[in-house]
C-alpha cells in the first residue's frame, strides 16, 4: 500500500519537537544583535574618526566580511579559532580544552562578526547622514566630541539607522539557519532529524518555513513600533 | 579681550587667510564685511575653532592658544567662552526651543535641571517667543529659528558672541526681526564679532568695519570712514557693487564652490579628527 504523498497531519505533529530548538535559533539572534551593535559601533567611530592602524584593521574586517560566504565565516571560526587556542597554549603554556568549548560559542563569535560588519556600514552611514551643521552647533555650545556624539548625534543618527537594522536583523534571524553545519541544535538541525527519521522533508521544512516567517514578522513589526517611538518627539506640538 | 595674531587657513592649496591680525576689546562690536570667498567666515570660525587655522594665536581674557598646538582643554576653552549663531541656524533637530537652550546649560555648565529651565524660559522670553517654546525647530519659521538660536548662544553667558551672516538664509520678510534681537544684543555690551552682507545695519551698530579680501584684512576704521570714505580702491569697489553698483554682491564667484568643497574635506575638530601633518 502506498502511503500518503503529503502529509498534513504530520506537520503539525513534527512542530512542537521542532520549536523546541527556537530558544536556541533566538538565542543565536539576539547574543550576536547585542555583539554586533557594540562591535558595529566602536569600529564604526574609529573609522570616522580615522584614527590609524585601527581604521586599516577594521576596514580589512569589513571587507572579508563583506567579501566572503557566512558559511566559509562559520568554519573558519570552527576551525580557525582551536588553532589559535592551541597556539597560545603551545606558547605560554596554559591549559585550555578546545574540546570542552560548546559549538554554539563559535556561533556566537561567527556571527557577532559577521553582523557586526553590516551593524558598521550602518551606523557609519547614518552618523554621516546627519547634517553638518548639528555637530558644528554642539562644538559651539562647548560640548565635547563625546557629548555632541551622545547628546545631538547618535539620536538622530539611530532615526535612520533603526530602518536599516530591522533589515539586518531580519537578515540575521534568517541566516541563523546555517548553524547546524556545525552541529549546533537550533530549528533547522531539529527539522533535520524529523525528516530524517520519517522522510518527510517537505512536511518538516514547510514548517520551518512557517516558523521564520512568524518570526520576522513580528520583530519586523516590533521594529516599526521603535521607529514610530524615536520619530514620535518630532510629530505635532508638545503641550 | 579677544585677539587674533597672524592667523594662516589654507583649504588645500587655497590660501584662505593670510597674516590676520585682530584684537576686539570688551564690549567692543565689530562688523566683517567683504565680497563671498574672502575669507570672513572662516575667519569668524577660527575663533571658536570650528575651522582649524595652520598657524597663529588667539588670546581671549588673557589666555592665549598657538593653533599650531592646540589641546582639548584649548578647545572647549575657546568653545565655553564664545557662542556663534549660524547662517543656517543649527538648532538641534529633535529638541524644543526650550531643549536647545537648556542643552548647553545642563550638559556643558552643569546647571541644575529646574535652573536651566528657568533661564532658558527668560532668554526665550527675551527674543519674543514665550508662546513657541515647546515648539519643535522645523515648526518655527526661518526668523523664529534664528531667534532661538541667539537665545541659546546669550544663555550660556559667552565672553564673545559671533554672528556667521545670521540673516542671510531668511526671507526678506523676517530679516527685519532677526536684526532688531540682534541690535538689542549689540547695545547689552557684550562682546561681539558679525560678519554681514547687511550694510545699513553695520553701519548702524558696529564700532568698528573690517574690510577682508582675498584673505587678508583690506581696511579697518569707524563705520563712517569705512562707508564714506574708504580709502583702499578694493573697498571702495566692494562697497559700489553693494550699495550701488547694480550687480548684486550675494551672487557669488564661481571660486566660492571651490572653497566649500575644500572646507568640507578639512578634518573636523568637533569629531575629533585629526589635522593630517
Amino acid at each position: 500500500m502506498e502511503g500518503k504523498l503529503f502529509d498534513v497531519g504530520f506537520m503539525f505533529r513534527a512542530a512542537p519537537e521542532i520549536l523546541s530548538r527556537l530558544p536556541i535559533t533566538l538565542s543565536i539572534t539576539f547574543v550576536s544583535l547585542f555583539f554586533s551593535l557594540i562591535i558595529g559601533f566602536i569600529t564604526a567611530i574609529a573609522r570616522l574618526r580615522k584614527i590609524p592602524v585601527l581604521t586599516q584593521i577594521f576596514n580589512l574586517y569589513i571587507l572579508y566580511v563583506r567579501g566572503t560566504p557566512l558559511l566559509i565565516q562559520i568554519y573558519m571560526a570552527y576551525y580557525g579559532l582551536p588553532l589559535v587556542l592551541l597556539a597560545i597554549n603551545r606558547e605560554f603554556g596554559t591549559d585550555m580544552n578546545i574540546n570542552s568549548i560548546a559549538p554554539i560559542i563559535f556561533i556566537y563569535i561567527a556571527y557577532s562578526l559577521n553582523e557586526g560588519a553590516y551593524a558598521s556600514e550602518t551606523f557609519r552611514a547614518a552618523i554621516e547622514s546627519v547634517d553638518r551643521g548639528q555637530a558644528e552647533a554642539a562644538h559651539s555650545i562647548g560640548m565635547t566630541p563625546m557629548q555632541a556624539m551622545i547628546r545631538i548625534i547618535m539620536p538622530e543618527a539611530l532615526k535612520v539607522a533603526v530602518p536599516n537594522f530591522g533589515n539586518n536583523l531580519l537578515g540575521l534571524v534568517k541566516n541563523t539557519s546555517l548553524a547546524f553545519s556545525i552541529s549546533v541544535l537550533d530549528i533547522v538541525a531539529a527539522a533535520q532529524v524529523v525528516g530524517s527519521r520519517s522522510f518527510r522533508f517537505c512536511e518538516v521544512y514547510i514548517v520551518l518555513s512557517v516558523i521564520y516567517w512568524v518570526a520576522c514578522g513580528l520583530l519586523t513589526k516590533v521594529v516599526q513600533v521603535v521607529e514610530k517611538s524615536l520619530n514620535a518627539g518630532e510629530r505635532g506640538i508638545a503641550a | 579681550m579677544i585677539e587674533l595674531k597672524n592667523v594662516e587657513k589654507y583649504f588645500g592649496a587655497h590660501h584662505v587667510l593670510r597674516d590676520i591680525n585682530l584684537k576686539v576689546e570688551k564690549g567692543e562690536v565689530v562688523a566683517i564685511i567683504g565680497p563671498s570667498g574672502s575669507g570672513k567666515s572662516t575667519l569668524l570660525r577660527c575663533a571658536n575653532y570650528l575651522e582649524m587655522p595652520a598657524e597663529g594665536f588667539i588670546a581671549l581674557n588673557g589666555r592665549t592658544i598657538d593653533f599650531r598646538h592646540v589641546t582639548k582643554h584649548d578647545i572647549l576653552y575657546l568653545t565655553r567662552n564664545t557662542a556663534m549663531v549660524f547662517q543656517q541656524y543649527n538648532l538641534f533637530k529633535n529638541k524644543t526651543a526650550l531643549g536647545n537652550v537648556e542643552e548647553g546649560l545642563v550638559v556643558v555648565q552643569k546647571k541644575d535641571r529646574s535652573v536651566a529651565r528657568a533661564e532658558a524660559l527668560r532668554r526665550l522670553d527675551a527674543v519674543g517667543l514665550t508662546d513657541r517654546v515647546n515648539y519643535y525647530p522645523r515648526q518655527l519659521s526661518g526668523g523664529q529659528q534664528q531667534r532661538v538660536a541667539i537665545a541659546r548662544a546669550l544663555a550660556l553667558n559667552p565672553a564673545v558672541i559671533l554672528f556667521d551672516e545670521p540673516t542671510s538664509a531668511l526671507d526678506p520678510e523676517m530679516v527685519g526681526e532677526v536684526l532688531e534681537v540682534i541690535r538689542g544684543v549689540t547695545e547689552s555690551g557684550i562682546t561681539t564679532l558679525i560678519v554681514t552682507h547687511e550694510m545699513n545695519f553695520a553701519r548702524e551698530v558696529a564700532d568698528r568695519v573690517v574690510f577682508l579680501d582675498d584673505g587678508c584684512i583690506v581696511e579697518e576704521g569707524a563705520p563712517v570712514s569705512i562707508f564714506d570714505n574708504p580709502r583702499n580702491s578694493r573697498t571702495r569697489q566692494f562697497l559700489e557693487r553693494v550699495t550701488g553698483g547694480g550687480r548684486s554682491v550675494l551672487s557669488p564667484p564661481a571660486r566660492e564652490d571651490a572653497t566649500v568643497y575644500e572646507r568640507d574635506r578639512q578634518p573636523r575638530a568637533w569629531l575629533g579628527e585629526e589635522r593630517s601633518a
